[in-house]
């Protein structure tokens, strides 16, 4: 990646995390959904310790998936609905807009599976494993591809955003799965860390090889 | 120095292509308004000019950053006018050229204001300071002229004959050409399936 490049790519990560300080869309979409659905969660499971335990990996991986949802309309469609996504088609390459939306992505995502854990490793009384943290960076960089690129082919229309939940949820199944089972006490590590970064490499490259497809009209 | 070189291009929408095929040709420094009924493809050649759109047939080739605004768009309603302004021209590594691009829009006492809440003839200025800073070598603008009172269409083409002066190629569709022709170096007119340049 050449200098320029790489600059445009911090400028739009920095863009990103400048437009959420001062609106906090992310923030406040992300945040209370996550809370109540691990709550709701535990509540809905009951009081035996035995059973928080073993639900625990999947109800924070499933919060974390679920939360992609919301969090993919801040790629494109809020650029969309301010009129802002012509300017930034045109001031940046598709390559350094795909990586600056994607790092911003990863990083809201990667603070929302660390709420999730910190939820359930408090709420459910569970420690979690310490491949989870493996099972973390790489799952939530797969949704934060999956994310930008369905975030953008989505953005334009609102029959296309209604799709986004059916395109997202099926799409992240690999990363609920590893990130699960990666956070899980007594779990064959290898196999699912090699599905993790097997299935984080295929996303993020294919995201990035379709990506200037996707700004086309 | 040629910025923009449109070769035979058309553009069809539903099989159907919106002008016969053009040819184009801008100079930086100069100022072509693009008027024609509404239906008659102003946005879509902004849009192919600024490689928003790929040409049906024909070719296009730029030099440089293109930048298509529409209207009072181009800033995230939830930043201050300071912050949307910086953040644009910082993707194009130019985030020290915001003060001076407020200034000259005549920003300075809304700078602190967030986008969102700014007048729709604020939001022309606050979008055109924006381009302004990235000092793009081609800048399309579409329909800027339609939210402003007289005052702030006499400010706009003061901003323009400066944008111009500095090198920038601008390209501006609008359905109020009288104040932009007497300084324009051209103009293009769309419709009826034809198309004129004077």
């Amino acid at each position: 990646m050449s200098g320029q490049a790489g600059s445009q790519v911090i400028a739009v990560f920095r863009r990103e995390l400048a437009v959420e300080r001062a609106g906090r869309e992310a923030l406040v979409t992300t945040v209370p959904f996550v809370a109540a659905f691990v709550v709701l969660a535990g509540l809905a499971l009951g009081p035996d310790p035995a059973r928080l335990a073993a639900a625990a990996p999947g109800t924070a991986w499933l919060a974390v998936l679920v939360a992609t949802v919301p969090l993919a309309r801040t790629v494109a469609g809020a650029e969309v609905a301010d009129d802002t996504w012509d300017a930034l088609r045109g001031l940046v390459p598709p390559g350094a807009l795909f990586a600056g939306k994607l790092l911003w992505a990863w990083s809201a995502l990667a603070l929302t599976w660390l709420l999730a854990q910190g939820l359930v490793v408090v709420l459910f009384d569970v420690r979690p494993a310490p491949q989870s943290i493996y099972g973390g960076a790489a799952g939530t960089l797969a949704l934060a591809a999956l994310t930008t690129g369905l975030g953008v082919l989505t953005a334009s229309g609102p029959r296309r955003r209604g799709l986004l939940a059916a395109l997202v949820l099926p799409a992240g199944l690999p990363a609920l799965l590893a990130g699960t089972q990666l956070a899980a006490e007594q779990t064959a590590v290898l196999p699912w860390a090699v599905l993790a970064t097997l299935y984080a490499a295929v996303v993020v490259t294919a995201v990035w090889a379709v990506f200037p497809a996707l700004l086309e009209e | 120095m040629g910025v923009l070189r449109l070769a035979g291009v058309t553009r069809a929408h539903a099989g159907r292509a919106v002008w016969p095929p053009l040819d184009l040709a801008l100079e930086g420094g100069t100022l072509t308004v693009v008027t024609g009924p509404n239906g008659s493809g102003k946005t879509t050649l902004l849009r192919l000019a600024a490689g928003l759109l790929r040409p049906t047939t024909g070719e296009r080739e730029c030099t440089g950053t293109a930048l298509y605004v529409r209207g009072a768009a181009g800033l995230r309603s939830a930043q201050t006018v300071r912050d949307a302004v910086a953040g644009n021209a910082a993707l194009v590594g130019r985030r020290e050229a915001a003060p001076g691009a407020l200034r000259l829009l005549g920003l300075e006492t809304l700078a602190g204001r967030r986008v969102g809440t700014l007048s729709a003839g604020e939001r022309v200025r606050a979008a055109l300071a924006a381009a302004v800073a990235c000092s793009p070598a081609l800048l399309c603008l579409d329909e800027p002229t339609a939210a402003l009172d007289d005052a702030a269409l006499a400010d706009l083409v003061a901003v323009l004959e400066a944008v111009r002066a500095a090198g920038t190629a601008l390209l501006v569709a609008t359905h109020q050409p009288d104040a932009l022709l007497p300084v324009a170096d051209a103009r293009l007119v769309l419709g009826e399936g034809r198309v004129r340049l004077r």
